[in-house]
């Protein structure tokens, strides 16, 4: 037992009572404003504790990661895929590729039932199953070389699991991409600021591909500041042509943009990566990490007051206007993203684990990562919970029953059990110079409103329209992105599916089936996105929920691979540590798919309200918030599609984890049988520490090997 | 070689003044910034080709950077993003 040293104990104590003392004053606090710095304060705490303690336990008790094992970065380095990166860089590298505009949106409109049952999650899950799983799953693909999720699902499971897993990928991607587009629909509705700014981003970034393509190859750096210049200027120039004789042109209905979205998304997915989708990328990455990490310092230098209740009335009756159902299971599907996302498991799976240096660094990257992750989404919950709760449900309640002018809304609000007069809705939409901020669903731009009074608190500059545009188009500009590198994954998986029926289809270079496979997958998440806008019901109200139950799914999968993993490994005893999380997991997304499709609430279960509108229809009648018989159509059909998705989800989930226990059941019983596709061993000779700072031991090393620094450099090699 | 690291230990060190930490830090941001940011692939690409034969040899950085975006072309799962 190596001795602990008195200061460091006495550090971890100081760090565990200010985590305690957070998490005490959230728990006590009712009826009375919270500031947010106890909430920073929780969380900071919590996340410190689970690093130093939970994190490092289960990399070296049950993963046994092993710093003389060569990884595949080290063994097949080829200095462009497959090269050891330094850990700081590399775990820049991940976050900005787990880091979206998921957790940004799910505690958003989870703080409809409070602050505290998604604080409570979004600490909690992250510790013990979105850190947990992003962690393993870099592993396990590390020694791997760097294999994908599907991939190991149909190497370590079997053909059906994998294949189930594959179109459980395929779908949730298109309803992913449905609801992103659904959000920065509804953030640019009518608002020809923040229509004119986000449509600036394509000849900023065509300017850009075109700079690095012909001008000066490779000079990421110099271009993506001169970028992100433009788009500073994109963003204030939104409020000159605002309010001059161009305003009309830029403000576009909800069906104007959505036609726009589905057009720009099959034509930015056609075309050469250099052009749009590379300078994209680059812009929205600096954007991402510039307005993240202003937001972390501007909370904890405004701390600012929470406004809202810890527990809404919503959390038990499950009637809350933003999204359907109560506490179980809903929460947890909402929030997705930030706690825990099964997405996160194909970039640990792939990029990341051809990267890594040393085995000891998974704790840093794939834990240290998703902690960080997890922190911007208490900070998108902050930026939820500071505003007016009257503000935020006119905000993000549906049309139909928000109504369509300040009157109405302050009426339905009140309905709620909140109070707002309708002059401050009038002047929450003017400070921010929009026309009308009445249900504008989906996050966004209640995330903007909250970043907006935070930043003009902390910094200042521009006032609060300038910052509300500043995060709509920090939000709009990387959906954007994932929308066409999305739109690109789903055509590739599709023409490799078509490819086993006309194998032309499989060659990439293909125009006419490349053409086609694009159509294809734009038409299916436009299918969703048209329907999402045109849904009497709301579409964020209706499809996010889907959304939710499709990544906590694609969670469920990854979990379902790593417990299968440890057991087929002979690590049956630590098999909770992945299997724990998987059966929450499993619970909550198979209670919210059971609801979805027999609960007898209309609210909640999608047949229930098919039923209930078809009845009507066949009765003759109209019911609200459908307005004519085309609205009940349009009701009967959603809920149908909706409802029958429900069905393929959780089948698909059922499916991997019956083949799954299969394969369990007969390791277990007959551990000589199983066959594990691990890379052998091979001895590592780079030397580099494991954690962000070098302990004593890591540098002794460093020096000893003569090197000094703290970089992984090579023992034998030319240094 | 300086290619892996931070490429810091290499250097002389100067006398601890205020200055040179300043210049330290801004080296290690600036070292920070190309990694990340991806600047520097083609120089770890020539270092790499280099490294077993100094006269291998090696594409232009115009060639090289057109082959690394179209790469993305043939595999969008590269560098794919998430939600």
């Amino acid at each position: 037992m190596r001795s602990v040293k008195p200061h460091t104990i006495a550090i971890w104590t100081v760090v565990a009572l200010v985590g305690a003392a957070g998490w005490a004053v959230l728990a006590v606090s009712r009826g009375e404003e919270v500031s947010a710095a106890w909430l920073v304060a929780a969380a900071l705490g919590s996340y410190a504790i689970a690093y130093r303690f939970y994190a490092r336990f289960i990399a070296h008790r049950v993963l046994k990661v092993d710093k003389t094992r060569a990884t595949p970065a080290e063994r097949l380095d080829n200095g462009v895929d497959f090269h050891p990166t330094d850990r700081r860089v590399l775990v820049g590298h991940h976050f900005a590729a787990i880091a979206g505009a998921g957790p940004l949106v799910g505690p958003v409109l989870a703080a409809q039932m409070g602050y505290l049952p998604g604080t409570i999650w979004i600490i909690v899950g992250v510790i013990f199953a979105g850190a947990v799983q992003d962690m393993v799953t870099l592993f396990f693909s590390m020694r791997r070389d760097g294999k994908s999720l599907g991939q190991m699902a149909r190497d370590e499971i079997g053909v059906v699991g994998g294949v189930a897993a594959l179109i459980a990928v395929f779908l949730i991607m298109i309803i992913l991409l449905a609801v992103l587009a659904l959000v920065v629909v509804n953030a640019l509705a009518d608002s020809a600021w923040g229509t004119f700014s986000i449509s600036m981003t394509i000849p900023i970034a065509l300017f850009m591909g075109f700079y690095l393509r012909v001008l000066r190859p490779g000079r990421v750096t110099e271009i993506s500041l001169i970028g992100l210049a433009l788009l500073l200027l994109a963003i204030i120039s939104g409020n000159w042509v605002a309010e001059s004789s161009w305003a009309d042109a830029f403000t576009l209905s909800p069906g104007a943009l959505t036609v726009w979205m589905i057009i720009y998304g099959f034509v930015a997915s056609v075309l050469p990566v250099w052009m749009l989708l590379a300078p994209r990328d680059y812009l929205s990455t600096f954007m991402k990490a510039g307005t993240i990490g202003l937001l972390a310092i501007g909370v904890l230098i405004a701390l600012p007051t929470m406004k809202a209740e810890a527990v809404t009335d919503f959390a038990s009756r499950g009637d809350g206007p933003v999204f359907a159902g109560s506490l179980f299971p809903f929460v947890f599907i909402t929030i997705a993203c930030g706690a825990l996302s099964g997405f996160h498991a194909l970039v640990s799976s792939g990029t990341t684990p051809k990267m890594i240096q040393k085995e000891t660094q998974v704790r840093m990257i794939g834990y240290g990562s998703m902690l960080m992750e997890s922190f911007v989404a208490v900070c998108a919950l902050i930026c939820a919970t500071i505003i007016d709760p009257g503000l935020y449900f006119a905000m993000n309640a549906p049309a139909g029953f928000v109504g369509d002018n300040v009157q109405a809304a302050s009426d339905a609000v009140a309905s709620l059990g909140f109070s707002i007069t309708p002059e401050q809705l009038q002047a929450a939409a003017h400070a921010v110079e929009e026309e009308s901020l009445l249900s504008r669903t989906g996050g966004a731009p209640t995330f903007a409103i909250g970043l907006s009074e935070i930043f003009s608190d902390a910094f200042g500059g521009g006032g609060k329209a300038f910052w509300y545009h500043f995060a709509i188009m920090f939000e709009a500009l990387f959906i954007l992105t994932t929308v066409d590198a999305g739109t690109r994954v789903g055509r590739f998986m599709l023409q490799d599916l078509m490819g086993n029926v006309y194998k032309p289809f499989r060659d990439v270079s293909w125009k006419p089936g490349l053409w086609l496979a694009s159509a294809v997958v734009v038409g299916s998440w436009g299918y969703f996105l048209w329907v999402g806008v045109h849904d009497p019901l709301g579409g964020i109200n209706q499809l996010f929920p889907l959304f939710g139950i499709a990544n906590q799914l694609l969670a469920a999968v990854a979990l379902t691979v790593a417990t299968t993993l440890l057991i087929k490994s002979g690590r049956l005893k630590w098999a909770w540590i992945t299997g724990i999380p998987l059966a929450w997991d499993v619970a909550v997304t198979l209670t919210a798919s059971w609801q979805k499709i027999f609960s007898d609430d209309v609210a909640v279960g999608f047949f229930a309200r098919r039923d209930q509108f078809q009845d009507a229809i066949d009765a003759g009648k109209v019911l609200p918030p459908a307005k004519d018989m085309d609205d009940m159509h349009t009701v009967v059909t959603n809920a149908t599609v909706d409802g029958v998705l429900s069905v393929i989800f959780a089948l698909l989930i059922i499916i991997v984890i019956l083949d799954a226990t299969r394969i369990c059941v007969k390791a277990i019983r007959d551990p000589a049988s199983t066959q594990l596709k691990e890379t052998p061993y091979v001895e590592s000779k780079l030397v580099a520490p494991a954690g962000l700072l070098a302990t004593k031991e890591e540098k002794a090393e460093l020096v000893a090997a003569g090197l000094g620094s703290d970089g992984g450099i090579r023992r034998d090699g030319p240094a | 070689m300086t290619a892996v690291g931070d490429g810091l230990a290499a250097r002389p060190s100067l006398p601890r003044t205020a200055l040179s930490r300043l210049l330290r830090a801004a080296r290690w941001v600036r070292w920070y910034v190309r990694e990340v940011a991806g600047d520097s692939v083609y120089d770890r690409y020539v270092a790499h080709a280099r490294a077993c034969d100094p006269q291998a040899p090696v594409l232009s950085r115009r060639d090289f950077e057109r082959n690394r975006t179209d790469e993305r072309e043939a595999d969008p799962r590269k560098g794919f993003r998430c939600c």
